[in-house]
Protein backbone atom coordinates (compact mmCIF):
# COMPACT_ATOMS: atom_id res chain seq x y z
CA UNK A 1 0.00 0.00 0.00
CA UNK A 2 1.37 3.03 -0.97
CA UNK A 3 1.17 6.98 -0.63
CA UNK A 4 -1.18 7.35 -3.73
CA UNK A 5 -3.16 3.99 -2.98
CA UNK A 6 -4.03 5.87 0.44
CA UNK A 7 -4.90 9.26 -1.37
CA UNK A 8 -7.10 7.17 -4.15
CA UNK A 9 -9.13 5.21 -1.16
CA UNK A 10 -12.19 6.06 0.15
CA UNK A 11 -12.73 6.83 3.90
CA UNK A 12 -14.27 3.40 4.30
CA UNK A 13 -11.28 1.47 3.33
CA UNK A 14 -8.75 4.13 5.51
CA UNK A 15 -11.13 3.17 8.36
CA UNK A 16 -10.05 -0.53 7.65
CA UNK A 17 -6.55 0.13 6.90
CA UNK A 18 -6.43 2.19 10.58
CA UNK A 19 -8.08 -0.72 12.07
CA UNK A 20 -5.62 -2.89 11.13
CA UNK A 21 -2.91 -0.45 12.56
CA UNK A 22 -2.03 2.04 9.74
CA UNK A 23 -0.88 5.64 11.48
CA UNK A 24 -0.16 6.24 7.47
CA UNK A 25 -4.62 5.88 6.70
CA UNK A 26 -5.09 7.88 9.92
CA UNK A 27 -2.77 10.33 8.59
CA UNK A 28 -4.54 10.38 5.49
CA UNK A 29 -7.92 10.96 7.23
CA UNK A 30 -6.73 13.65 9.02
CA UNK A 31 -5.30 15.63 5.84
CA UNK A 32 -9.20 15.77 4.97
CA UNK A 33 -11.15 16.19 8.13
CA UNK A 34 -8.90 18.60 10.09
CA UNK A 35 -9.64 21.20 8.34
CA UNK A 36 -13.26 21.30 8.23
CA UNK A 37 -13.44 20.21 12.16
CA UNK A 38 -11.32 22.90 12.62
CA UNK A 39 -12.65 25.24 11.46
CA UNK A 40 -16.38 24.56 12.73
CA UNK A 41 -14.60 24.31 16.80
CA UNK A 42 -12.76 27.28 16.28
CA UNK A 43 -15.77 29.42 14.98
CA UNK A 44 -17.82 27.80 17.76
CA UNK A 45 -15.61 29.03 20.33
CA UNK A 46 -13.29 31.49 18.80
CA UNK A 47 -9.75 30.99 20.52
CA UNK A 48 -7.34 29.27 18.33
CA UNK A 49 -5.64 27.48 21.04
CA UNK A 50 -8.53 26.31 22.92
CA UNK A 51 -9.86 24.83 19.07
CA UNK A 52 -7.19 23.17 18.14
CA UNK A 53 -6.87 21.46 21.71
CA UNK A 54 -10.57 20.25 20.98
CA UNK A 55 -9.84 19.60 17.60
CA UNK A 56 -6.81 17.17 18.82
CA UNK A 57 -8.95 16.16 21.29
CA UNK A 58 -12.14 14.62 18.45
CA UNK A 59 -9.66 13.08 16.46
CA UNK A 60 -7.77 11.47 19.50
CA UNK A 61 -11.29 9.55 19.96
CA UNK A 62 -12.08 8.65 16.85
CA UNK A 63 -9.07 7.16 16.20
CA UNK A 64 -9.04 5.22 19.78
CA UNK A 65 -12.32 4.11 19.19
CA UNK A 66 -12.77 3.43 15.52
CA UNK A 67 -14.51 -0.13 16.70
CA UNK A 68 -17.42 2.16 17.61
CA UNK A 69 -17.77 3.63 13.85
CA UNK A 70 -20.94 2.48 12.63
CA UNK A 71 -20.14 2.06 8.69
CA UNK A 72 -23.64 2.93 7.93
CA UNK A 73 -22.89 6.38 9.04
CA UNK A 74 -20.74 8.89 7.09
CA UNK A 75 -17.37 9.02 8.42
CA UNK A 76 -17.27 12.83 8.24
CA UNK A 77 -20.67 12.77 10.29
CA UNK A 78 -19.10 10.81 13.05
CA UNK A 79 -16.10 13.25 13.46
CA UNK A 80 -18.27 16.61 13.03
CA UNK A 81 -20.78 14.95 15.98
CA UNK A 82 -17.61 14.32 18.61
CA UNK A 83 -16.63 17.83 17.09
CA UNK A 84 -19.69 20.03 17.35
CA UNK A 85 -20.70 18.21 20.94
CA UNK A 86 -16.39 18.63 22.19
CA UNK A 87 -16.68 22.59 21.46
CA UNK A 88 -20.88 22.88 22.98
CA UNK A 89 -19.67 21.37 26.13
CA UNK A 90 -17.00 23.19 26.35
CA UNK A 91 -18.84 26.48 25.99
CA UNK A 92 -21.34 25.35 28.22
CA UNK A 93 -19.07 24.37 30.83
CA UNK A 94 -17.11 28.13 30.66
CA UNK A 95 -19.87 29.86 29.75
CA UNK A 96 -17.37 31.59 27.18
CA UNK A 97 -20.01 33.93 25.57
CA UNK A 98 -20.47 36.42 28.27
CA UNK A 99 -16.92 37.58 28.13
CA UNK A 100 -16.65 38.79 24.48
CA UNK A 101 -18.38 39.38 21.63
CA UNK A 102 -15.50 39.93 18.76
CA UNK A 103 -12.79 37.66 19.57
CA UNK A 104 -11.95 34.80 22.16
CA UNK A 105 -14.53 34.11 24.49
CA UNK A 106 -12.08 34.40 27.02
CA UNK A 107 -10.04 37.59 26.10
CA UNK A 108 -10.49 40.21 28.51
CA UNK A 109 -8.49 42.96 27.13
CA UNK A 110 -8.17 44.82 23.66
CA UNK A 111 -5.31 43.31 23.13
CA UNK A 112 -6.63 39.64 23.44
CA UNK A 113 -9.57 40.21 21.58
CA UNK A 114 -7.85 41.64 18.43
CA UNK A 115 -5.60 39.01 18.28
CA UNK A 116 -8.29 36.30 18.91
CA UNK A 117 -10.58 37.92 16.57
CA UNK A 118 -11.12 35.87 13.06
CA UNK A 119 -10.61 38.08 9.93
CA UNK A 120 -11.11 36.76 6.60
CA UNK A 121 -8.91 37.92 3.55
CA UNK A 122 -10.93 38.78 0.29
CA UNK A 123 -9.62 37.42 -3.37
CA UNK A 124 -11.31 40.39 -5.16
CA UNK A 125 -9.68 42.76 -7.25
CA UNK A 126 -12.07 46.17 -7.40
CA UNK A 127 -10.39 47.64 -3.89
CA UNK A 128 -14.72 48.54 -3.18
CA UNK A 129 -15.57 45.43 -4.04
CA UNK A 130 -12.67 44.09 -1.52
CA UNK A 131 -13.90 46.34 1.60
CA UNK A 132 -17.15 45.44 0.96
CA UNK A 133 -16.50 41.68 1.16
CA UNK A 134 -14.60 41.96 3.99
CA UNK A 135 -16.05 43.92 6.05
CA UNK A 136 -19.22 41.57 5.38
CA UNK A 137 -16.74 38.30 6.19
CA UNK A 138 -16.17 40.05 8.98
CA UNK A 139 -19.22 40.95 10.17
CA UNK A 140 -20.92 37.85 9.30
CA UNK A 141 -17.99 36.35 11.87
CA UNK A 142 -18.92 38.19 14.39
CA UNK A 143 -22.70 37.59 14.28
CA UNK A 144 -22.08 34.16 13.57
CA UNK A 145 -20.21 33.92 17.26
CA UNK A 146 -23.26 35.81 18.59
CA UNK A 147 -25.36 33.01 17.91
CA UNK A 148 -26.70 30.22 20.57
CA UNK A 149 -24.17 27.22 19.88
CA UNK A 150 -26.54 25.32 18.02
CA UNK A 151 -26.95 27.68 15.76
CA UNK A 152 -23.77 28.23 15.26
CA UNK A 153 -23.24 23.97 14.85
CA UNK A 154 -26.69 24.23 12.38
CA UNK A 155 -25.42 27.01 10.16
CA UNK A 156 -21.59 26.60 9.53
CA UNK A 157 -22.43 22.45 9.02
CA UNK A 158 -25.10 23.78 6.37
CA UNK A 159 -22.97 26.59 4.81
CA UNK A 160 -19.41 26.52 5.06
CA UNK A 161 -19.76 22.37 5.15
CA UNK A 162 -22.78 22.37 2.64
CA UNK A 163 -24.29 19.24 4.54
CA UNK A 164 -27.90 17.93 3.76
CA UNK A 165 -30.22 18.78 6.17
CA UNK A 166 -30.81 15.04 7.17
CA UNK A 167 -27.35 14.53 7.41
CA UNK A 168 -27.12 17.72 10.05
CA UNK A 169 -29.95 16.37 11.76
CA UNK A 170 -27.83 12.91 12.30
CA UNK A 171 -24.86 14.90 13.30
CA UNK A 172 -26.34 17.00 16.07
CA UNK A 173 -28.86 13.92 16.95
CA UNK A 174 -32.38 16.33 16.52
CA UNK A 175 -35.18 15.80 14.66
CA UNK A 176 -35.05 17.14 10.65
CA UNK A 177 -37.77 19.99 11.82
CA UNK A 178 -35.78 21.00 14.91
CA UNK A 179 -32.60 21.74 12.43
CA UNK A 180 -34.91 23.55 10.08
CA UNK A 181 -36.20 25.66 12.57
CA UNK A 182 -32.49 26.25 14.20
CA UNK A 183 -31.43 27.39 10.57
CA UNK A 184 -34.40 29.52 10.02
CA UNK A 185 -33.83 31.33 13.23
CA UNK A 186 -30.07 31.13 12.79
CA UNK A 187 -30.79 33.01 9.35
CA UNK A 188 -33.36 35.88 11.19
CA UNK A 189 -31.06 36.12 13.85
CA UNK A 190 -27.88 36.75 11.25
CA UNK A 191 -30.20 38.98 9.25
CA UNK A 192 -31.05 41.12 11.65
CA UNK A 193 -27.24 41.28 12.99
CA UNK A 194 -25.87 42.30 9.69
CA UNK A 195 -28.60 44.85 8.98
CA UNK A 196 -26.66 48.17 9.50
CA UNK A 197 -24.46 46.78 6.81
CA UNK A 198 -23.64 48.66 3.13
CA UNK A 199 -24.21 45.46 1.30
CA UNK A 200 -27.90 45.79 2.46
CA UNK A 201 -27.95 41.98 3.89
CA UNK B 1 -46.87 23.60 0.79
CA UNK B 2 -50.27 23.23 3.22
CA UNK B 3 -52.45 25.12 4.59
CA UNK B 4 -50.23 26.30 7.66
CA UNK B 5 -47.31 27.57 5.47
CA UNK B 6 -50.11 30.27 3.55
CA UNK B 7 -50.60 33.08 5.33
CA UNK B 8 -54.51 34.22 5.32
CA UNK B 9 -55.44 36.00 2.59
CA UNK B 10 -54.68 40.01 2.85
CA UNK B 11 -58.38 41.73 3.37
CA UNK B 12 -57.54 43.56 0.02
CA UNK B 13 -57.62 40.52 -1.92
CA UNK B 14 -54.20 40.19 -2.72
CA UNK B 15 -52.65 36.30 -2.61
CA UNK B 16 -51.57 35.34 0.82
CA UNK B 17 -47.52 35.54 1.44
CA UNK B 18 -45.34 32.19 1.84
CA UNK B 19 -44.71 31.34 5.15
CA UNK B 20 -40.95 33.23 5.92
CA UNK B 21 -39.37 28.84 6.26
CA UNK B 22 -40.95 28.12 2.68
CA UNK B 23 -39.55 31.09 1.28
CA UNK B 24 -35.89 30.47 2.88
CA UNK B 25 -36.37 26.95 1.02
CA UNK B 26 -37.04 28.43 -1.63
CA UNK B 27 -34.13 30.90 -1.54
CA UNK B 28 -32.13 28.09 -0.96
CA UNK B 29 -33.79 25.52 -4.03
CA UNK B 30 -34.76 23.05 -1.25
CA UNK B 31 -38.61 23.09 -2.38
CA UNK B 32 -39.79 20.28 -4.13
CA UNK B 33 -40.78 20.71 -8.11
CA UNK B 34 -44.60 22.04 -7.76
CA UNK B 35 -44.57 23.98 -4.74
CA UNK B 36 -41.55 25.93 -6.54
CA UNK B 37 -43.62 26.80 -9.26
CA UNK B 38 -45.97 28.07 -6.59
CA UNK B 39 -43.83 30.11 -4.66
CA UNK B 40 -42.17 31.29 -7.79
CA UNK B 41 -44.80 32.83 -9.26
CA UNK B 42 -46.28 34.46 -5.75
CA UNK B 43 -42.65 35.87 -5.81
CA UNK B 44 -42.36 37.10 -9.37
CA UNK B 45 -45.88 39.18 -8.41
CA UNK B 46 -45.04 41.07 -4.87
CA UNK B 47 -42.02 43.13 -4.24
CA UNK B 48 -41.64 42.39 -0.39
CA UNK B 49 -41.30 38.11 -1.17
CA UNK B 50 -38.96 39.24 -3.78
CA UNK B 51 -36.56 41.50 -1.49
CA UNK B 52 -36.89 38.76 1.55
CA UNK B 53 -36.17 36.24 -1.00
CA UNK B 54 -32.54 38.61 -2.49
CA UNK B 55 -32.04 39.32 1.43
CA UNK B 56 -31.80 35.54 2.05
CA UNK B 57 -29.92 34.40 -0.82
CA UNK B 58 -27.32 37.64 -0.30
CA UNK B 59 -26.92 35.73 3.24
CA UNK B 60 -26.78 32.39 2.14
CA UNK B 61 -24.14 33.61 -0.14
CA UNK B 62 -22.03 35.29 2.19
CA UNK B 63 -22.31 32.15 4.31
CA UNK B 64 -20.86 30.20 1.39
CA UNK B 65 -17.92 31.93 0.88
CA UNK B 66 -17.05 32.04 4.26
CA UNK B 67 -13.36 30.16 4.19
CA UNK B 68 -12.06 27.03 6.33
CA UNK B 69 -9.49 27.78 8.73
CA UNK B 70 -5.99 25.64 9.07
CA UNK B 71 -4.50 24.01 11.98
CA UNK B 72 -1.56 24.42 13.36
CA UNK B 73 1.55 22.56 10.91
CA UNK B 74 2.03 20.17 13.98
CA UNK B 75 -1.31 19.30 14.56
CA UNK B 76 -1.72 15.80 12.83
CA UNK B 77 2.06 14.79 15.10
CA UNK B 78 0.15 15.91 17.97
CA UNK B 79 -2.78 14.09 17.14
CA UNK B 80 -1.07 11.02 15.87
CA UNK B 81 1.45 11.08 19.40
CA UNK B 82 -1.86 10.70 21.42
CA UNK B 83 -3.66 7.96 19.62
CA UNK B 84 -2.91 3.72 19.98
CA UNK B 85 -3.27 2.06 17.50
CA UNK B 86 -1.87 -1.41 18.45
CA UNK B 87 -4.90 -1.74 20.69
CA UNK B 88 -7.14 -2.19 17.83
CA UNK B 89 -4.52 -4.05 15.70
CA UNK B 90 -3.67 -6.79 18.51
CA UNK B 91 -7.05 -7.46 20.11
CA UNK B 92 -6.06 -8.58 23.80
CA UNK B 93 -6.15 -12.27 24.20
CA UNK B 94 -7.28 -13.54 27.78
CA UNK B 95 -8.20 -16.84 29.35
CA UNK B 96 -10.58 -19.17 27.04
CA UNK B 97 -13.70 -17.83 29.00
CA UNK B 98 -12.59 -14.50 29.06
CA UNK B 99 -12.67 -14.94 24.85
CA UNK B 100 -15.63 -16.42 25.52
CA UNK B 101 -17.09 -13.68 27.15
CA UNK B 102 -15.49 -10.98 24.82
CA UNK B 103 -17.46 -11.85 21.78
CA UNK B 104 -21.47 -11.45 20.85
CA UNK B 105 -20.88 -15.37 19.51
CA UNK B 106 -19.54 -16.30 22.86
CA UNK B 107 -22.47 -14.75 24.91
CA UNK B 108 -25.04 -16.44 22.20
CA UNK B 109 -23.42 -20.53 23.18
CA UNK B 110 -23.30 -19.37 26.25
CA UNK B 111 -26.25 -18.52 26.37
CA UNK B 112 -28.06 -21.48 24.78
CA UNK B 113 -26.11 -23.52 26.94
CA UNK B 114 -27.66 -21.82 29.73
CA UNK B 115 -31.20 -21.65 28.16
CA UNK B 116 -31.62 -25.05 26.77
CA UNK B 117 -31.93 -27.04 30.13
CA UNK B 118 -34.22 -24.44 31.48
CA UNK B 119 -36.69 -24.54 28.28
CA UNK B 120 -37.25 -28.26 29.24
CA UNK B 121 -37.63 -27.23 32.39
CA UNK B 122 -39.84 -24.71 31.97
CA UNK B 123 -42.14 -26.76 29.73
CA UNK B 124 -42.45 -29.92 32.55
CA UNK B 125 -42.94 -26.60 35.20
CA UNK B 126 -46.04 -25.70 32.64
CA UNK B 127 -47.35 -29.07 31.79
CA UNK B 128 -47.63 -29.91 35.79
CA UNK B 129 -48.99 -25.87 36.54
CA UNK B 130 -51.44 -26.26 34.33
CA UNK B 131 -52.88 -29.62 35.12
CA UNK B 132 -56.22 -29.00 37.35
CA UNK B 133 -56.89 -28.63 40.84
CA UNK B 134 -53.43 -29.39 41.52
CA UNK B 135 -51.59 -28.05 44.63
CA UNK B 136 -47.95 -27.87 45.01
CA UNK B 137 -48.44 -30.30 47.88
CA UNK B 138 -50.01 -32.55 45.58
CA UNK B 139 -47.59 -31.99 43.11
CA UNK B 140 -44.58 -32.52 45.00
CA UNK B 141 -46.21 -35.93 46.36
CA UNK B 142 -46.33 -36.88 43.08
CA UNK B 143 -43.57 -35.61 41.71
CA UNK B 144 -40.43 -36.71 44.39
CA UNK B 145 -41.26 -40.53 43.89
CA UNK B 146 -40.74 -40.16 39.88
CA UNK B 147 -37.14 -38.19 40.58
CA UNK B 148 -36.65 -40.61 43.17
CA UNK B 149 -37.37 -43.65 40.78
CA UNK B 150 -35.76 -41.98 37.56
CA UNK B 151 -32.38 -41.05 39.75
CA UNK B 152 -31.92 -44.60 40.92
CA UNK B 153 -32.54 -45.95 37.81
CA UNK B 154 -30.05 -43.69 36.51
CA UNK B 155 -27.50 -44.41 39.46
CA UNK B 156 -28.20 -47.80 39.19
CA UNK B 157 -27.22 -47.92 35.51
CA UNK B 158 -23.98 -45.85 36.65
CA UNK B 159 -23.05 -48.09 39.20
CA UNK B 160 -23.54 -51.24 36.74
CA UNK B 161 -21.51 -49.88 34.13
CA UNK B 162 -18.40 -48.49 36.66
CA UNK B 163 -18.67 -51.79 38.01
CA UNK B 164 -16.64 -50.84 40.86
CA UNK B 165 -16.48 -51.06 44.38
CA UNK B 166 -14.61 -47.92 45.62
CA UNK B 167 -16.66 -45.93 42.73
CA UNK B 168 -19.87 -48.08 44.33
CA UNK B 169 -19.16 -46.97 47.13
CA UNK B 170 -18.25 -43.28 47.00
CA UNK B 171 -21.20 -42.78 44.26
CA UNK B 172 -23.62 -44.47 47.37
CA UNK B 173 -22.64 -42.12 49.64
CA UNK B 174 -22.96 -39.38 47.30
CA UNK B 175 -26.39 -40.55 47.16
CA UNK B 176 -27.31 -40.96 50.67
CA UNK B 177 -25.51 -37.15 51.02
CA UNK B 178 -28.14 -36.00 48.05
CA UNK B 179 -31.08 -37.87 50.19
CA UNK B 180 -30.20 -36.04 52.92
CA UNK B 181 -30.98 -32.56 50.91
CA UNK B 182 -34.57 -31.19 52.54
CA UNK B 183 -37.37 -31.50 49.60
CA UNK B 184 -37.96 -27.58 50.24
CA UNK B 185 -33.86 -26.68 49.31
CA UNK B 186 -34.03 -28.89 46.35
CA UNK B 187 -37.54 -27.05 45.54
CA UNK B 188 -35.86 -23.37 46.05
CA UNK B 189 -33.25 -24.36 43.63
CA UNK B 190 -35.51 -26.07 41.04
CA UNK B 191 -37.56 -22.50 41.62
CA UNK B 192 -34.15 -20.39 41.13
CA UNK B 193 -33.16 -21.95 37.89
CA UNK B 194 -36.36 -21.52 36.09
CA UNK B 195 -37.06 -18.29 37.25
CA UNK B 196 -33.47 -17.23 35.61
CA UNK B 197 -34.03 -18.77 32.66
CA UNK B 198 -36.13 -16.69 30.34
CA UNK B 199 -33.76 -14.18 31.45
CA UNK B 200 -30.93 -16.05 29.77
CA UNK B 201 -33.94 -16.52 26.89
CA UNK B 202 -33.97 -12.99 26.46
CA UNK B 203 -30.32 -12.00 26.69
CA UNK B 204 -29.76 -15.03 23.82
CA UNK B 205 -32.36 -13.18 21.84
CA UNK B 206 -30.82 -9.75 21.93
CA UNK B 207 -27.51 -10.99 21.17
CA UNK B 208 -28.53 -12.91 18.04
CA UNK B 209 -30.87 -9.72 16.77
CA UNK B 210 -27.92 -6.87 17.08
CA UNK B 211 -25.18 -6.28 14.38
CA UNK B 212 -22.35 -8.63 14.46
CA UNK B 213 -20.10 -6.60 12.22
CA UNK B 214 -19.71 -3.46 15.33
CA UNK B 215 -21.27 -1.40 17.29
CA UNK B 216 -24.43 0.51 16.24
CA UNK B 217 -23.97 3.98 18.33
CA UNK B 218 -21.67 6.71 17.69
CA UNK B 219 -18.96 7.08 20.35
CA UNK B 220 -18.90 10.43 21.81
Amino acid sequence: MNTLDLIHSTDHELIAFAQAGSERACRELLNRYQRPVFSLIYRMVRDRELAEDLAQETFVKVFNHLDRYNPKFKFSSWVFKIGSNLAIDTLRKRQLRTISLDGSRKATSEDEIAASRITVASGDENPEEQLLARELGEELERAIGMLRPEYQTAILLRHVEGRPYEEIAGIMGMPLGTIKTHLHRARNELKQLLAHLRVGM
Amino acid sequence: MNHRDIRNDQPSGKPAHPIPPILEQFAEDQLPGMETRKVREHVSRCQRCTQEVDHTRKLMTALDQLPRFAPSARFADAVMARVDLSQQAVPARGSSFGQLLASRSGWAVLGATISAPAVALMVVAGLIFSQPLATPAVLWEWLLPRVQVVNEGALGWLINQLNSPEVRNALTTAYSAFETIPPVALAAAALVFTLGMPLSLWGLIRLTRSSWSGRVTYAN
